[in-house]
C-alpha cells in the first residue's frame, strides 16, 4: 500500500488520467490536471521554504481551488490547515498563529481582514488567490502564476508526518489542533474506500466544508477509489430544491452528511419527483438522526443502503452500523430506538469503561474508548493535559483515545451511543444525560428535532415542529419522572447551527434566556433562528404537501 | 405590479429584515447566497414575506437558486406567479 496520501492522486492520474476527480458547479477538473497543477503548486510552496511538518492554511470555498490546495500542500510535504470562510476575522488569525502559518491560499479575502491579519499573524508572508486581494505587505500570487511553476520532484517524507491538521474551537475557547499524519489519513482512506466498495465509477455528493472533518471522505478517500467527488456549494445545501435537481443531474452514487441535511432534502427538497435511482449508499453521523426520517428516505430510495457512520475528529470514522444488515423491512427500524453506531471496523478495538477506567460489564453504559489505526498523532502544541486524551492499556501498550461518548454495548456486540460525558448533568441529585433527554423529545411525531441544554440549574429544552408546547410537556411527562423534564420547552422555527450543520447547543445556552432568536453571532450559525411557531408552520405545511 | 416596485419591496424586506442592516448596498444582480447575506432560515422568511406581501404561493419545488439568486432573479419569479394567478 501506498504511504503517502498524495501518491494517491500520483496513481490516480496515472491509471484514470482522463477520470473527472472533482465537480463543483459547472467547473470540473480530471486526475491528471489536478495532479500536475499539485504538482506546480507545491513547487511554488518548495521555492518559499514549505517542507515537512510546515502548515499551509486554506480558506476556501468549495470549487476547484480546494481539492489542489490540499493536494498541492502534501506534495510539498507539509500539512493543510482547513479554515472556514465565514469564520470572523478573530478565529482566522487565532488559527494561523496556533499553527505559525507562513502561507494562506485563500478565495475573496476583504481589505478589512487583510488589515486584520497584518497586524495580528507575524508569520504570515504570502497569500495565494484571486487577483483582486489587495495584498500590499504580503507576497501575493494568483493562480496562473501558481500554475508557471516547475512541478516539484519527488519529496520524501516520514509516513507520520502530519498531513492534515484541524483546529477546533477548543473548550477553553483557543484552538485546539488535531494532527493527523499519512498513516492514519491513508489508513482512513483505504478502510472507508473497502466498506463502501467504492471504486472509479462512484459520484461522491460533498456536502462538508473543508474545516469539517467529514470533508476527508470527499476529499481523501475518493481519490484513493479513483471516484468523481461533487463538491456541494453552500447556495445549494441552502436550497434543497436544487440540491436534489443537482443530484439527480450529477447521478450521485454516494451520499455522506450530517443528518441536518438530509432532513432539509425530505422537508423542501421536492424528493418524489427527482429519479434518484442512482444512489446507493447514504451515510449519515456526526448527530443522532431520528429512525423516523430514515424511514421515510428508505422508501424514496429502497436501491441504496444506509449506514450510521460514527467517530470523532480524533480518530476518523471507527465504527459503523449498516441499517439493513439488521432489517430487510423498511418498516422495522422502529420510531422510538435511535440508531445504533453499530460495530468497530476492522483492525479497531473498542473498550467501554467506567470512570475509574475500568471495564464495564456487558448491557451497562461506561466511556467509548478506541483505538484504531485512523487514529490522529497528537494534538498540535500539546499540552499535558491533551495527553490525558489517550488511555494506554497496561498488558499490551496500545494506545485508545477517550472519546468522551457514552455508549452501551448490546449482547450481540453492538454499540449504542447514549451521549456525551460533558452532557451528563445533576439535577437534584439526579444523575441525568442531556442527549437522552433530547431523544425522548424528539420521539414526538410531531417533532422534527430537539435540542436540550442545562441552564442555571434547570434542563431548558427547543423543538422544531408544528406542535403546541403543552402537548409535548404531556409527552414528556408520560416519559420520564419529574426530575427530568424539562422546565421550559420552547416550540421554534430552527436552531442555530454550527458550521458544520450541527446544532449548536453552546449558543443555545447562551441565548436561552433572552430567547435565542435575534442576537446569534451569524458567522457561527448556518441558520437564523426566528422565535416564531408561525415559520414553523412554514416548514410542516411543506413537509405535508 | 412592476419589476421596479417590486423589486424595491422584495429589497426593503431584505435589508431591513434578513441583513438588518437599511444602509447596505445590494446590486439587484448580486448573489444573495454564496455572499451569506442571505441564509436558509432568511430563505423561509423571505417566502413568507413574499407569500403575505404578493399573495402568491410559493411551492416548495419553486425554492431554486434560479429563482432565488438575486434581487432581480426574486422578483422576476413574483411577477410571473402573480401573472399566473
Amino acid at each position: 500500500m501506498d504511504r503517502l496520501l498524495h501518491h494517491n492522486l500520483e496513481n490516480a492520474a496515472a491509471q484514470s488520467p482522463n477520470g473527472e476527480a472533482f465537480r463543483c458547479g459547472n467547473r470540473c477538473i480530471d486526475y491528471s490536471v489536478l495532479n500536475e497543477r499539485a504538482s506546480r503548486l507545491a513547487g511554488f510552496l518548495a521555492s518559499h521554504g514549505v517542507g515537512e511538518g510546515d502548515l499551509v492554511a486554506v480558506r476556501l470555498p468549495p470549487g476547484i481551488e480546494s481539492p489542489l490546495s490540499v493536494y498541492g500542500i502534501m506534495k510539498a510535504g507539509a500539512a493543510f490547515v482547513p479554515v472556514d470562510p465565514l469564520a470572523p476575522d478573530a478565529r482566522l488569525s487565532e488559527v494561523l498563529n496556533a499553527g505559525r502559518i507562513r502561507v494562506l491560499i485563500a478565495d475573496k479575502i476583504s481589505k478589512t481582514t487583510v488589515d486584520s491579519l497584518r497586524a495580528t499573524v507575524p508569520s504570515l508572508e504570502v497569500i495565494i488567490g484571486p487577483d483582486d486581494i489587495d495584498t500590499t505587505s504580503f507576497e501575493f500570487a494568483n493562480w496562473d502564476s501558481v500554475d508557471q511553476f516547475e512541478p516539484i520532484g519527488f519529496v520524501e517524507i516520514d509516513s507520520d508526518s502530519p498531513a492534515y491538521v484541524i483546529f477546533t474551537s477548543g473548550s477553553t475557547g483557543t484552538p485546539k489542533g488535531i494532527v493527523h499524519s499519512h498513516r492514519s489519513g491513508q489508513a482512513y482512506a483505504r478502510k472507508s474506500v473497502d466498506t463502501y466498495n467504492i471504486g472509479p465509477e462512484d459520484r461522491i455528493a460533498n456536502l462538508s466544508p473543508l474545516h469539517f472533518d467529514m470533508s476527508t471522505f470527499g476529499y481523501l478517500s475518493s481519490v484513493l477509489a479513483h471516484a468523481t467527488t461533487i463538491l456541494i456549494t453552500p447556495s445549494h445545501a441552502m436550497l434543497p430544491a436544487s440540491l436534489s435537481s443537482l443530484m439527480e443531474r450529477e447521478r450521485v452514487t454516494i451520499w455522506y452528511s450530517v443528518p441536518f441535511a438530509l432532513i432539509q432534502l425530505l422537508q423542501r427538497g421536492v424528493l418524489e419527483q427527482r429519479k434518484l435511482d442512482s444512489i446507493r449508499w447514504v451515510m449519515f453521523g456526526g448527530e443522532p438522526f431520528s429512525p423516523r426520517a430514515i424511514n421515510q428516505l428508505r422508501r424514496l430510495w429502497p436501491q441504496a443502503k444506509f449506514s450510521n457512520v460514527y467517530g470523532p475528529a480524533e480518530v476518523n470514522q471507527c465504527t459503523y452500523f449498516h441499517v439493513d444488515s439488521r432489517n430487510d423491512s423498511p418498516e422495522d427500524l422502529a420510531d422510538n430506538t435511535s440508531v445504533p453506531i453499530g460495530t468497530p471496523w476492522s483492525d479497531t478495538i473498542c473498550v467501554v469503561v467506567d470512570s475509574r477506567g475500568h471495564c464495564v460489564p456487558e448491557g451497562e453504559s461506561g466511556e467509548l474508548l478506541v483505538s484504531t489505526p485512523t487514529m490522529m498523532n497528537r494534538y498540535w502544541d500539546s499540552t499535558e493535559e491533551d495527553t490525558n486524551a489517550f488511555w494506554f492499556a497496561e498488558d499490551s501498550g496500545k494506545r485508545f483515545y477517550r472519546t468522551g461518548d457514552l455508549v452501551r454495548e448490546s449482547e450481540t456486540g453492538i454499540l449504542q451511543f447514549l451521549g456525551r460525558k460533558d452532557r451528563q448533568v445533576k439535577i437534584r441529585g439526579y444523575r441525568l444525560e442531556l442527549d437522552e433527554i433530547e431523544h425522548v423529545l424528539a420521539d414526538h411525531a410531531l417533532v422534527e428535532e430537539a435540542a436540550v441544554v442545562f441552564k442555571d440549574e434547570a434542563l431548558v429544552a427547543f423543538a422544531i415542529g408544528d406542535v403546541e408546547e403543552r402537548v409535548l410537556r404531556k409527552h414528556m411527562a408520560s416519559r420520564l419522572p419529574a426530575y427530568a423534564r424539562p422546565s421550559s420547552i420552547e416550540v421554534c422555527s430552527s436552531l442555530p447551527r454550527t458550521s458544520s450543520g450541527k446544532i449548536d447547543r453552546r449558543l443555545l445556552v447562551d441565548h436561552s434566556q433572552e430567547g435565542f432568536g435575534e442576537s446569534i453571532d451569524e458567522s457561527v450559525a448556518t441558520m437564523a433562528p426566528k422565535n416564531k411557531v408561525g415559520n414553523g408552520d412554514l416548514e410542516n405545511r411543506r413537509l405535508t404537501q | 405590479m412592476n419589476m421596479p416596485s417590486t423589486i424595491e419591496k422584495i429589497s426593503g424586506f431584505v435589508r431591513d429584515e434578513l441583513i438588518e442592516d437599511p444602509n447596505i448596498e445590494l446590486a439587484v444582480d448580486q448573489d444573495l447566497l454564496s455572499t451569506g447575506h442571505v441564509d436558509s432560515m432568511g430563505i423561509m422568511r423571505l417566502i413568507t414575506f413574499l407569500e403575505e406581501e404578493f399573495s402568491i404561493g410559493v411551492p416548495p419545488e419553486d425554492v431554486t437558486i434560479d429563482h432565488f439568486v438575486s434581487l432581480e432573479a426574486i422578483a422576476g419569479y413574483v411577477c410571473q406567479r402573480i401573472g399566473d394567478g
